[in-house]
C-alpha cells in the first residue's frame, strides 16, 4: 500500500479491499454538516460484453501525486476545512468490488456533492491508472482511455535527472 | 550517447524490460529524442499507441523538449481509464 495522510488528507493506492466505514470516519470533522461517499464498483457487463473481472495497474508515484494535486484542486475551489478521502484500488478485482473510494466531508452539503463530482471526473482522465477487462470468455482487453499528453503545459527544456526530478 | 531505462504501462506493459530495458539516445537527448528512438523500435498497434502516450517521471508528465540525463529512469504512458 502506497499512501498519503495528514489531517485533511487520505490518499491511498492499495491491493487491498476498501474499507469504506474507516475512509468515511476518516473525513468526519464536528464542524462539518455534510459527507459524501462515492464508490466505483467493478460492475458485470461493459458494451453488452460479460465482465468477470478487472486488473487495475498504476504508476504509483505519479498517481499519488497526481491524486494530491486534484483534491488541492478541489479544496481551493470548495474550500480549505474539507476533508477528503481517496482510495484506489489496484490488482485483480472481481465483479463488485470496490474499485475507488471519494469521502468528502465539509460544512455545507453542496460543496460536498461538487467537490466528489470534480474528484472523480477529474482522476478518470489525468491519473495514471489502467484498466484490463477479463470476460467470461476467457478474453482480455485493455480498455482505451485519455491522453495524457494534452494534460501538459509546461513549455518544457528542462533537464531530467537520474532522479527524475 | 547516453542511456535511458523505459518503463511501460497498460496496454504497452508487454514491453516492459525488452532487451535489457534501456534505449540510447544521443547526449543532450531529448524525450522527443526518446520518442522517437521507442517508436522506430515498435511496428502495428503498438507504434500507433505510442503517439498517443505520455512521457513521465515519479513527479510529473514530461514535455518532449525536456532534456534527459544518462542513468534517467522515464515511463512511457498509454490514455489512461481509471476509476
Amino acid at each position: 500500500m502506497e499512501k498519503i495522510r495528514n489531517n485533511d488528507l487520505w490518499i491511498e493506492i492499495s491491493d487491498a479491499p476498501v474499507d469504506a466505514g474507516a475512509a468515511t470516519a476518516m473525513v468526519g470533522d464536528l464542524t462539518h454538516g455534510a459527507s459524501t461517499l462515492f464508490l466505483g464498483v467493478v460492475r458485470n457487463l461493459n458494451h453488452g460484453r460479460p465482465v468477470e473481472a478487472v486488473s487495475y495497474e498504476a504508476y504509483t508515484p505519479l498517481a499519488l501525486g497526481t491524486f494530491s494535486q486534484i483534491c488541492s484542486e478541489a479544496k481551493t475551489k470548495w474550500g480549505p476545512t474539507m476533508k477528503i478521502g481517496l482510495i484506489h484500488r489496484i490488482g485483480r478485482l472481481q465483479v463488485g468490488e470496490i474499485s475507488v473510494l471519494i469521502a468528502v466531508g465539509t460544512p455545507h452539503r453542496d460543496e460536498a456533492y461538487q467537490a466528489s463530482r470534480y474528484i472523480i471526473e477529474e482522476l478518470k482522465t489525468r491519473a495514471p491508472i489502467w484498466k484490463k477487462e477479463h470476460y467470461h470468455d476467457g478474453e482480455s482487453e485493455w480498455l482505451r482511455g485519455h491522453a495524457l499528453c494534452s494534460h501538459s503545459s509546461d513549455p518544457g527544456g528542462r533537464t531530467i535527472d537520474s532522479d527524475g526530478h | 550517447m547516453i542511456r535511458v531505462r523505459v518503463r511501460f504501462f497498460g496496454s504497452l506493459r508487454k514491453l516492459e524490460g525488452r532487451g535489457d530495458g534501456w534505449t540510447e539516445i544521443p547526449e543532450s537527448g531529448k524525450v522527443s529524442d526518446l520518442r522517437q528512438a521507442i517508436t522506430c523500435s515498435l511496428e502495428g498497434p503498438d507504434r500507433e499507441l505510442l503517439k498517443d502516450s505520455a512521457f513521465a517521471s515519479e513527479s510529473r508528465i514530461l514535455h518532449l523538449e525536456d532534456f534527459l540525463t544518462d542513468g534517467t529512469t522515464v515511463a512511457v504512458l498509454p490514455p489512461v481509464c481509471g476509476g
